[in-house]
């Protein structure tokens, strides 16, 4: 289940945080959108890290944790779209095709 | 081969090194195996990886041993087989032998026999025990050692080498390493080939029912433990990987069902850097392994490969995803583990992990790039015990002391509940804890917020519904009990609670009501208290680790250990690229600080924290940790830090506070700034209050003009504030250092939202202005703000409001005209009248209300101050014309007519009406001139000079808003007479009489008209006739249109002397005009204004001009005339004729004596002309009688014979006697007269014409008596003179001589002369 969609500005500042908790949480999951820059950060900082997905505006999985899923999309403008997800045997490529439709 | 197992692993764990195998033949090793054994380990080796390419070891560790040791006997050979690799690989045999016959007889049999088991790499050792100098046992010893060679050694393969007792060859040793190598190379090749061909076949039945792992496992351990052995730690590695690949792929695989392992004593503790934890035995499990221990097992095989290959990063690396991993198969088996047996192993295993790998980890070997990475996991695995660890510390009833930060909310409350089978119940033991908790931190301000989540559901429902049974009828009781919306039930409950209910709900965990309560009744749900407690039982039998026990056992001990963890979470991160994670760690850790007291450092790391999410514009969070940085600087007594964090709490996101909230905050700020502050600091309140110019244009001054600034300030505040004082700076584009500081003049309410202040704007400097920054006092309290709004308030999406604005809010423009002052009039004005001056005062965009000009005239003008001055709207003449042309009258209301001023010591204050249009101000003024005017003696009017008759008026207009501004003008104005005045003599009678012309030349621009003239006479003149110095003409009145010419004759006689007795002579004549002038003052020269009291009529007032006139005398006055009458009527005259040639001399008037030396009537005469165009007949000169009454005339009469034929001046009559000036030649002869070649003559003198010098002069004696005789006979009759053509020229002299005497009737001519014609 996606928990939060974010929309991230060039300065990594919040654009748009839309969380689908029932429960009053929306903090958390700031937290969690803000953390997960640190990785994005960490990949457009070491191109050499991302690899194969340099030109690749689909970050992947960013953020595995036990619980839950962060993935990531960045715009050549360095916005960037984030994806928190508590399904934890989704598919990297599911993600791929579902980031942009999240995004329209 | 399963039963090999443990067999197996003893012989591991006694096989550490190659072994080479001695074959002592000669039993030489006692003696030899020191300096053997002194050569190990193997500097170099060079030996075959897996995929048989080189590789070089170091430091090769071997083991000699002698073939008769027990290690090596007694082997089945299928053990042989499968436990290869500890098999010997190489054999030394140790051979010495000094006698040929007894090498061939004995030793050699008995060495093919041990050479020919080929399973063996085998080399030859001889011993030489011959010393040095005993030459015949060393040449023995090396033809026996030759003999070896020959017998053993290949071309191939050298397996010989020759070892001297007494002193080795230099390269023994190398040698002997090398062929060691080349034995163990041979050998580890063929035993790897064995095993990947068993291991081949094992892989291809991995799918079938006989599918053994463990005999998979032993073949593959004991490759990986040859490659190992051999030090090839690489393709160790690889053999434990595919190990553990085909171990996760088949040990799901089949229906039987497993045991998962981790139910021994001390399985809570990870084991996964344990190799030796358990031995395998232990942990088979059919023809298979346990996964609990095997995994762990294997990863322990893997990082301890690792660690030898010196690649700690790459443990930390998979530690942390075996750990997620292995975690996720714990809570797969959690229901058979005891209870919360995932959380505990997942704490000990990342502990683990990071001591092992800090310990191994030298900083600085590696790339920055890994080593960053390095601690991140390092920070993760910390950040991952943490989590764990705080679950447990809730589990136990410490939740209240968790900080409910949003990171651990995230941490716990997506991290599901241990799933035991059972939940545990709580012993009957238990019944007596008792835990007195504190109650929970209220939130500074009063803020009222629900707690973050630390649970992903309720824990009270997860515990009963895990319980053995749970009543349908016990899960209301369970509501209905006040105890139970503790904080498992938060996330559902407590939205419905009100908060002190639910701050009270939170206060009583662990707190039990009633120890009655525990009766242990498995249909009674549990409460939330007893779950805790019973958790903690469970847990304490769960838990091996003491220290781990410790660490859960008291507040303090789970503070601390939480401590330990946060600190190391966050000091991996910050060395790592993820500083989010650290900073927001920091908070946490913060969070302790101040909990503990320690104010200091958790206001450090608050600020860290604060400024990680203000910077990045994350306010929900900010909100969360900002009001906690205020508390501890409140507590600190950091009063500037305190007023900077309520600033930036009321400047967040407004829905992020209640409004009751906000207004806590602002009262603080306000209390405090009147509160005595012992060091006033300056508050930034950017955030909070910004400002803006007003949109649109900016405000536009002119160059050292005041205005009035009005500046939007918007204000953050929940509720009105008042300022003391509020101060802007104005910044200047040109240069940063330039600019103003504004001060608003009152005290100032702020109300929320958008407020104008105005500000009194001083005069600027030029340029362009910005605003600067915003100042201002509360109380004790400076404040500045550099925050510049765009349209509205900051808005909280845009948090890069600081940015500075580049919008000019004030242009003061360069010094330029403001107003321009000028002169309306474009020609002269008439001097010594009073004219109006017209002044056309044009604003150039820029009001003059208010305006003051200043008049000062210069020398020769004076204001004529009996008239008022008048203003009105000026319209160029163009302008006008359209308009009128257009509109008629329509614009009238625009124009301002006439509007009468006054004159004030000196000043005229403009009317209102004039501010903004421009204006002409009419002055009447006079210029002075006592100079008479001159008039010029015929010709064109000369130029006046400019500077003669010009004045000047200076100008000074006051004016700008508080007249400021000041404009000088300095006009220059012409004044000129109506006319100049011209004379010229334009006829003189004989009588005297002169006929004076004066022409006028108007010289403005206006239409004069001459009503009358007179002319006051010089002395020496009079009045011709009976005029009265009138004008001859009567054409008057004359109209003199503007810039042309008129004139007037005066009939003037020379005077006779007038009357001697007056005293005074008149040197000049003045010629008075009396005219009227009609003109504009618009234009030019007009009639003088008059004062208002003679009204209008008298515009047609005459005026009198004056000019000064010098009359001269004739001076040329000629008393005789001298005439040329006119030739014969046929007018031809031809060379050689005659011609009679009359002048006229009539004496004109009386001569006076006194002028003419002349006594009687004659006058002397004399004709000249030029003798070689003439002959003159006659005399020359001679007098003649003239009458001296005035009229006489006489006619002189001169016979001449033109004597060269063209144009040539006549002859000229002169008059010696008289001067030249009493002559007049009237009427005047001609210049020239033309004169015709002459008749061809029938007489013809051949005699002249031959004569020649020689015989001339004879000839000219006859030629002139024959002359003389034609004269004679021709003397009656009328006849031409005889034409003598003669050359040469001296011919002429002598009949010119001759006729001197007599007249010989003849002309000579000149034979070239004759060519002419």
């Amino acid at each position: 289940m996606i928990v939060c969609v974010a929309v991230v500005g060039h300065q990594n500042n919040p654009l748009y945080i839309q969380s689908f908790t029932d429960a009053d949480d929306a903090l958390k999951l700031h937290h969690i959108v803000h953390c997960s820059l640190d990785v994005v950060d960490e990949r457009v900082n070491n191109p050499k890290k991302s690899g194969p997905t340099l030109n690749d505006t689909f970050l992947g999985l960013l953020y595995p944790t036990e619980n839950y899923k962060v993935y990531g999309y960045l715009t050549n403008t360095k916005v960037k779209f984030i994806l928190v997800t508590t399904d934890l045997d989704v598919r990297d490529a599911d993600v791929r095709n579902e980031v942009p439709c999240c995004i329209c | 081969m399963a039963n090999y197992l443990a067999q197996f692993q003893t012989i591991k764990s006694t096989c550490a090194h190659l072994v080479i195998a001695v074959e002592d033949v000669s039993d030489l090793w006692p003696t030899v195996k020191n300096s053997f054994e002194e050569q190990l380990p193997f500097k170099r080796a060079s030996l075959n990886n897996k995929t048989r390419n080189p590789v070089f070891v170091e430091n090769l560790p071997a083991e000699f041993i002698l073939t008769t040791d027990a290690r090596l006997r007694s082997r089945f050979p299928q053990e042989q087989y499968l436990f290869w690799f500890r098999e010997p690989y190489a054999t030394l045999v140790l051979v010495t032998c000094e006698d040929l016959d007894e090498f061939k007889t004995i030793l050699k049999p008995r060495l093919k026999l041990i050479v020919q088991n080929d399973e063996r790499e085998w080399f030859i050792v001889f011993v030489s025990r011959a010393h040095p100098s005993n030459d015949n046992a060393t040449k023995m010893a090396k033809k026996v050692y030759a003999k070896l060679e020959v017998e053993f050694s290949s071309k191939k393969r050298e397996r010989c080498c020759k070892f001297d007792v007494h002193g080795p060859e230099a390269n023994f040793w190398e040698d002997l390493e090398a062929r060691i190598m080349e034995c163990v190379r041979n050998t580890l090749d063929r035993r790897l080939q064995f095993y990947e061909e068993e291991i081949r076949k094992l892989s291809e039945q991995r799918f079938m029912p006989i599918w053994n792992f463990c005999n998979f496992f032993i073949l593959k351990e004991s490759l990986a433990f040859m490659f190992e052995m051999a030090h090839l730690h690489e393709d160790a590695l690889r053999e434990y990987d595919e190990l553990e690949l085909c171990y996760l792929e088949t040990v799901n695989i089949g229906s039987k069902r497993r045991e998962f392992g981790g139910l021994d004593h001390g399985d809570d503790q990870a084991a996964l850097l344990l190799p030796g934890n358990k031995p395998l035995t232990q942990i088979v499990q059919d023809d298979s392994f346990r996964e609990f221990e095997f995994r762990q097992y294997l990863f322990a095989y893997q990082s301890k490969l690792l660690f030898k290959l010196n690649r700690p990063f790459e443990v930390a690396s998979r530690g942390y995803s075996f750990i997620i991993s292995f975690s996720k198969a714990l809570g797969l088996h959690e229901s058979i583990l005891p209870f919360c047996m995932r959380e505990v192993w997942v704490i000990t295993a990342c502990l683990a992990v990071v001591n092992a790998t800090n310990s191994q980890y030298n900083e600085g070997n590696a790339p920055p790039e890994i080593e960053r990475e390095f601690y991140r996991l390092q920070g993760d695995l910390y950040s991952l015990c943490r989590a764990k660890f705080l679950r447990l510390a809730y589990l136990i009833g410490y939740g209240t002391e968790i900080e409910r930060s949003a990171v651990n909310s995230a941490l716990l409350s997506m991290l599901p509940w241990p799933k035991p089978a059972v939940w545990p119940l709580v012993p009957d033991n238990a019944a007596s804890e008792m835990i007195l908790q504190e109650s929970p931190r209220v939130k500074p301000f009063g803020i009222e917020r629900k707690p973050l989540a630390l649970e992903p559901t309720a824990l009270i429902r997860e515990a009963n519904r895990r319980r053995a049974s749970l009543s349908a009828g016990s899960s209301s009781e369970m509501l209905d009990s006040k105890q139970s919306f503790g904080d498992g039930s938060a996330t559902d409950v407590s939205s419905k609670t009100s908060p002190s209910s639910k701050a009270q709900a939170i206060s009583m965990p662990r707190t039990y009501s009633s120890a009655g309560n525990f009766e242990g009744s498995i249909d009674r749900p549990m409460k939330l208290a007893e779950i805790f407690v019973a958790a903690e039982h469970a847990l304490k039998q769960t838990i091996s680790n003491p220290d781990m026990q410790k660490a859960l056992s008291s507040i303090q001990d789970i503070e601390q250990k939480y401590m330990d963890l946060t600190k190391g979470a966050a000091d991996n991160y910050h060395r790592s690229w993820w500083k989010r994670h650290g900073v927001v760690l920091d908070g946490e850790i913060a969070a302790v600080c101040f909990k503990r007291g320690n104010f200091d450092l958790a206001a450090k790391s608050y600020e860290k924290v604060c400024a990680l999410y203000a910077g990045e514009g994350w306010q929900d969070l900010l909100a969360e940790v900002l009001p906690n940085l205020a508390e501890c600087q409140r507590i600190l007594n950091d009063q500037a830090g305190y007023l900077s964090s309520c600033v930036r709490l009321l400047s967040l996101d407004k829905g992020l506070f209640s409004i009751k909230e906000r207004q806590a905050f602002q009262s603080e700020v306000v209390s405090l700034a009147h509160s005595e502050m012992k060091h006033p600091v300056p508050l930034d309140v950017s955030s909070l209050i910004s400002f803006s110019g007003n949109p649109g244009a900016p405000l536009e001054l002119c160059d050292g003009d005041p205005g009035t600034l009005s500046v939007a300030v918007w204000s953050g505040f929940p509720d009105d504030i008042t300022l003391d004082s509020l101060s802007l700076t104005l910044t200047a584009t040109f240069n940063a250092d330039e600019g103003g500081k504004l001060r608003s003049s009152s005290s100032n309410v702020l109300k929320p939202g958008r407020n104008t202040i105005t500000f009194p704007l001083p005069p600027q400097k030029p340029g362009s202005y910005v605003l600067g920054v915003l100042t201002g006092h509360i109380g004790q309290l400076t404040f500045r703000s550099h925050s510049f709004s765009k349209a509205g308030p900051t808005d909280s999406d845009d948090f890069m409001s600081y940015e500075k604005t580049t919008r000019p809010i004030l242009k003061v423009s360069k010094p330029r005209p403001l107003v321009d002052l000028s002169a309306a009039i474009s020609s002269a004005l008439l001097i010594n009248e009073t004219q109006w001056i017209g002044i056309i005062a044009q604003p150039i965009d820029y009001s003059l209300k208010g305006a003051v000009l200043h008049i000062d005239t210069g020398p020769g003008l004076k204001i004529e101050e009996s008239h008022s001055i008048e203003m009105e709207t000026y319209r160029s003449v163009d302008h006008s014309s359209t308009d009128t042309a257009n509109s008629g009258g329509a614009r009238k209301d625009d124009n301002k007519g006439l509007e009468q001023l006054s004159l004030l010591d000196g000043k005229i204050e403009f009317p209102d009406w004039a501010s903004d249009m421009t204006s002409i101000l009419w002055i009447p003024i006079r210029a002075i001139d006592d100079k008479l005017s001159r008039g010029s003696s015929s010709g064109p009017p000369r130029k006046q000079s400019i500077v003669d008759r010009m004045r000047t008026i200076a100008l000074k207009l006051e004016f700008g808003i508080s007249n400021n501004q000041i404009y000088d003008k300095t006009i220059a104005l012409h004044f000129t007479d109506p006319f100049h005045v011209s004379t010229r003599v334009a006829d003189q009678y004989n009588d005297g009489t002169l006929l004076l012309q004066v022409t006028l030349h108007s010289q403005v621009k206006a239409t004069l008209t001459v009503n009358d003239a007179w002319l006051d006479l010089q002395d020496g003149f009079i009045h011709a006739g009976q005029s009265d110095g009138r004008p001859v003409s009567a054409f008057l009145p004359l109209e003199i249109s503007p810039n042309s010419r008129a004139g007037l004759l005066f009939s003037v006689c020379l005077g006779k002397g007038t009357a001697e007795d007056e005293i005074k002579l008149q040197l000049e004549s003045i010629l008075n005009i009396r005219y009227g002038i009609a003109g504009v003052r618009t234009i030019g020269a007009h009639p003088p204004a008059v004062a208002k009291s003679n009204d209008t009529e008298s515009t047609s007032h005459d005026l009198i001009f004056r000019s000064a006139l010098i009359l001269q005398r004739p001076v040329l006055d000629p008393c005789l005339a001298v005439g040329f009458l006119p030739l014969p009527s046929n007018g031809l005259l031809r060379v050689g004729q005659l011609v009679t040639l009359k002048w006229r001399v009539e004496r004109l008037k009386d001569i006076e004596e006194t002028k003419v030396p002349q006594n009687n009537d004659e006058v002397l005469y004399e004709v000249n002309a030029n003798s070689d165009n003439w002959m003159i007949a006659g005399r020359k000169r001679g007098h003649v009688s003239l009458s001296t009454k005035q009229g006489s005339r006489i006619f002189i009469s001169v016979l001449c014979m033109p004597l060269f034929a063209g144009y040539v001046h006549p002859p000229h009559l002169g008059l010696p006697d008289i001067d030249e000036a009493n002559i007049s030649c009237n009427p005047a002869g001609p210049h020239l007269v033309c004169i015709l070649p002459p008749d061809l003559s029938s007489s013809f003198c051949p005699v002249v014409a031959e004569s020649n010098s020689n015989k001339s002069q004879s000839h000219c004696h006859l030629f002139q008596s024959f002359l003389a005789r034609r004269r004679d006979l021709l003397k009656e009759t009328p006849h031409a003179p005889l034409i003598v053509i003669g050359r040469p020229s001296q011919l002429r002299s002598s009949p010119n001589a001759y006729q001197r005497l007599e007249d010989l009737d003849m002309h000579f001519l000149e034979k070239k002369a004759t060519a002419v014609a």
